[in-house]
């Protein structure tokens, strides 16, 4: 019998969730209808996906988390980001150290022993940290019972049935099936036996997904592998769509060195192969014209890999997030900022510094920004006293200037990735909100172009 | 003072509760203040710092003024407002970290002429050039430049010679600054562990009326029985209306000893340091989260504590993390210990007021040797406070004891209570050894081994 007629409630000990899974009766032929499509505008769509855990307004950001926490922010720094709705844990990291039974004992369960039952959040358990990516996966033989996986206690192989184990003690509102998971490069005799796994080990996922009390209101996610070769993606695609029960599908192992034109091809490919109901995912798929394309080709959820870099290289999300913010951004570089004379002569001294041609390739590099970020890093910022980014309203812009920023950064200190993660959270949860009121308007084509186009300004015009 | 005023408001024996008015802050003494180093308390937002009730954090001039740089920091409007922290602060000399980090370090009666870690050149930190410097950092207190030598060294004729340098010091300081209306230089009693030479720096630092005093010298290893005679020949010899600082302190139990002697202030790198090793401070002593008892024990890490750590993670949650080093936990175990320590001073404060501190060094020694193995400088400190400590190791051993058996039961079996028992073991190593920091940096040194993320961003220790 199909998940979806007969799907029950975890609910539980959740604090705080009173919202109950949509299940539309009608038209419910394989799928999971937990998500529901509110509008569409030049491909792009306004979703709304209901969990125990709260109605998600999609496309979405997951916020990233390490073994729990979520990166370098505790609790109390994490309820600064009130629309931080979502969170992405990977399931693998539960398989051992801590073992799923440490979660099932604990005290109000596994969410509740990850501090993330308070305030509700949709959480997302995916079968992969889309922040490291493992090659090793590649490297290691596989077999069709379980999987090779490297995680933070060495190499280890996970069977379908542990996977699964791993992910219920989370109590999840979604889970993404295990998979073969290898990059786009694999060679072409390794994409079909990671196809022939992938899926192999769905229907065991979702077996084991069926005996397990904590995933009876979850809805499940295929991913499709296959690597570079679209016949395999398709393949494995096909494959999945048959699998009665599913919420969704993730396009997985993106943003392993695919071009953008294979990129697109493949989300074409996997997604015409699900209902329209369907919640689409995709893995490590991040810079904002990355996620513009992925959206315009009907993309549901999104990961933070691309923040944990952006965290990790000491870089500040700047871009404005509407055409609104960018005229606001041009009429304050008309004025003279606060610390300009003092940032340019840093510059101008550093700059003079270095002898001859490359004092200019030196100035080009310490002015440290381009079209959507500046580097904390650079010495520009020695001496500048504003916010990360001027009217950005996050604790870190509300309370911290650059040149502290740059201080911390400077003197290693732990406190300048604390920082970065807020602003850059709340920054991209900001880029969402009007990607979705973009589509919700009617004009998602419109707000695209003008981004894409911004981006070209920047590129000949330097501004 | 013009910029600082001291009000004692309790006198229990020898301890007093105090109201000290600064620039920035009026602070509760006794306290604890967490060094921030280089401007920030290790992965803490100034924000987390004042949810976490500190009131005065440390800067070390030394780090601040080789980057960023003490003119920068002035540029940007100082540093309460370049950190953006609004309470009081507190710069040192940086004569100390000279001395520590530098082995080149060479001191004539000119100043303290160290190699430029950065660029080799030697360079020479004179006192005027230390007030000039903490002058520009603009803290509430600052810290005047003494002749600092090991506590532990043997030679006799380099005591004396340091005991009066650092009071012509003192005038050289006094003459150099610059803001005393908004900046406070404290003195610092200098002396090593010899009775006449603390005697000679006290006469001498006395007459010169800073506003408030630093004991100094001490927490370098020296034998505890020393340190407590000498914390108690300062504090007694120091003027009663103004704070007494008793510098590099942060084992909780030194603290309760020296407030008890009239002490009101205490800065250490200790409980943010030992946290990144794993290492939680409780009322019994210590919880070391490495420890694979952990891994099923659903406490928080103090169950009295309350703070945002304890509320919602379990000692079983950071048992792996702590394990493999990683940032996150290093972070909310430093938030934990900042905050029990804030609790510890404020408890002092408690029992002072309400005139039972006696009662509250008895209770809260037991605690830490429910065996009844205090250590002899723990009487002294007592005996030299009037604190009697007779019978206590009967009748508090049994009543720990029992008190863990029932907290095994009730938090479900074996690991719990197996986790306690180690944790009695761990308290009691802390406690013999006045705080093992060593113990702690090598065991931290042994797990240096760590995962992605958290290994990049560990830093080596650079504190003083
Ligand atoms: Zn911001
Ligand atoms: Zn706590």
């Amino acid at each position: 019998m199909p998940a979806c007629c007969s799907a029950g409630h975890s609910g539980g000990s959740r604090a705080g969730a009173g919202m109950h899974a949509h299940r539309h009766s009608s038209g419910c032929s394989h799928m999971l209808t937990m998500f529901k499509v509110v509008s569409t505008s030049d491909g792009a769509r306004r979703g709304e996906l209901a969990t125990a855990s709260g109605t998600l307004p999609t496309p979405a950001l997951l916020v990233y988390t390490h073994r729990g926490g979520v990166l370098n922010l505790t609790p109390d720094l994490l309820e600064k980001l009130p629309d931080a709705q979502a969170v992405q844990i990977d399931g693998l990291q539960f398989v051992n150290q801590p073992k799923p039974e440490v979660l099932q004992q604990a005290p109000g369960g596994g969410r509740r022993f990850l501090a993330l039952d308070a305030p509700p959040r949709v959480l997302v358990a995916t079968a992969r940290d889309p922040a490291i990516y493992e090659y090793l996966g590649a490297m290691r033989q596989a077999t069709k019972e379980w999987a090779s996986v490297s995680i933070h206690t060495g190499a280890a192989t996970v069977t379908a049935e542990q996977y699964v184990e791993a992910v219920a003690a989370l109590q999840p509102d979604l889970w993404v099936a295990l998979s073969d998971d290898i990059p786009n490069d694999s060679r072409s005799d390794r994409c079909p036996k990671s196809v022939d796994r992938t899926v192999a080990w769905l229907p065991a996922c979702m077996a084991a997904a069926a005996g397990a009390p904590a995933l009876a209101g979850a809805g499940a996610l295929a991913a499709v592998q296959g690597g570079q070769y679209v016949n395999e993606r398709i393949r494995c695609a096909e494959a999945a769509a048959k699998q009665p029960g599913l919420a969704g599908v993730v396009v997985a192992a993106l943003g392993t060195g695919e071009s953008p034109e294979l990129r697109a091809t493949i989300i074409a490919e996997v997604t015409a192969r699900f209902p329209e109901g369907a919640l689409r995912m995709v893995s490590s798929v991040g810079t904002p014209e990355d996620v513009l394309e992925a959206v315009a080709q009907g993309i549901d959820l999104f990961d933070s890999a691309h923040l944990v870099n952006l965290v990790a290289g000491g870089y500040a999300l700047s871009f404005p997030v509407t055409p609104e913010e960018e005229a606001a951004q041009q009429a304050a570089a008309a004025g003279p900022p606060p610390a300009a004379g003092a940032a340019g002569e840093t510059a101008a001294a550093a700059g003079a510094a270095a002898d001859g041609g490359a004092a200019q390739e030196q100035c080009a590099a310490d002015r440290g920004e381009d079209d959507s970020k500046i580097n904390l890093w650079s010495l520009a910022y020695r001496t500048d006293a504003r916010p990360l980014l001027p009217g950005c309203s996050c604790f870190a812009c509300a309370n911290h200037t650059r040149a502290y920023l740059h201080h911390l950064l400077q003197t290693h200190e732990m406190t300048a990735q604390v920082l970065l993660e807020l602003h850059n959270t709340h920054h991209y949860l900001r880029f969402f909100a009007a990607i979705r009121d973009g589509i919700a308007a009617g004009r998602f084509g419109e707000y695209r172009a003008w981004f894409l186009g911004r981006r070209q300004r920047w590129l000949v015009e330097g501004r | 003072s013009p910029a600082l005023k001291f009000q004692v408001l309790a006198q229990c024996g020898r301890a007093r509760a105090s109201r000290m008015t600064l620039p920035h802050y009026v602070c509760e003494t006794p306290m604890f203040m967490p060094v921030g180093t280089q401007g920030s308390v290790k992965g803490l937002t100034s924000g987390q710092l004042e949810d976490l009730g500190c009131q005065v954090i440390l800067g070390n001039t030394y780090h601040l003024e080789n980057r960023p740089g003490s003119e920068l920091v002035a540029e940007m409007g100082g540093l309460h407002s370049f950190i953006n922290w609004p309470r009081g602060m507190l710069t040192d000399s940086g004569g100390f970290q000279m001395v520590s980090l530098l082995h080149l370090a060479d001191i004539s009666e000119e100043g303290v002429t160290f190699q430029s870690p950065t660029d080799g050149k030697r360079m020479l930190l004179t006192p005027e050039h230390s007030i000039q410097v903490q002058n520009r950092l603009g803290a509430d207190i600052i810290m005047a430049l003494d002749d600092v030598v090991p506590s532990t060294a043997a030679d006799a004729a380099r005591f004396e010679e340091a005991t009066h340098r650092t009071t012509r010091w003192i005038d050289r300081c006094i003459a150099a600054h610059g803001r005393p209306h908004e900046q406070n230089l404290f003195a610092i009693v200098q002396g090593g562990l010899d009775e006449r030479l603390r005697e000679i720096s006290l006469k001498g630092l006395v007459e010169r009326d800073t506003p408030g005093y630093a004991i100094g010298g001490l927490a370098g290893g020296e034998d505890k029985r020393s340190f407590v005679k000498v914390v108690s020949q300062c504090t007694a010899g120091l003027p009663a209306g103004k704070p007494r600082y008793v510098m590099g302190i942060g084992y909780p139990l030194d603290i309760v000893i020296c407030s008890a002697l009239g002490a009101d202030m205490y800065d250490s790198v200790y409980p943010t340091r030992t946290a990144r090793f794993g290492v939680a401070l409780v009322p019994d002593g210590v919880l070391k989260l490495k420890n694979s008892a952990y891994a099923r024990d659903y406490r928080p890490l103090d169950e009295e504590c309350g703070c945002m750590v304890c509320r919602r993670y379990t000692r079983a949650f950071l048992h792996p993390l702590a394990a493999k080093g990683l940032a996150f936990a290093a972070n909310l175990i430093t938030y934990h210990n900042i905050a029990y320590m804030m609790r510890l001073s404020a408890q002092i404060r408690q029992a002072i007021k309400e005139g039972r501190y006696p009662e509250f060094v008895r209770q809260f020694v037991a605690r830490q040797f429910p065996k009844g193995d205090i250590p002899d400088w723990v009487r002294d400190g007592c005996q030299l406070a009037g604190i009697s400590l007779d019978g206590l190791a009967a009748a508090t051993g049994v009543a720990t004891a029992a008190a863990g058996a029932a907290g095994g039961q009730a938090q479900g079996g074996g690991a719990a209570a197996a986790a306690a028992a180690a944790h009695r073991d761990s308290g009691g190593v802390a406690g013999v050894a006045g705080g093992s920091e060593a113990a702690a940096a090598a065991v931290g040194a042994a797990a240096g081994a760590s995962s992605t993320i958290a290994a990049e961003q560990q830093q080596p220790d650079r504190q003083g």
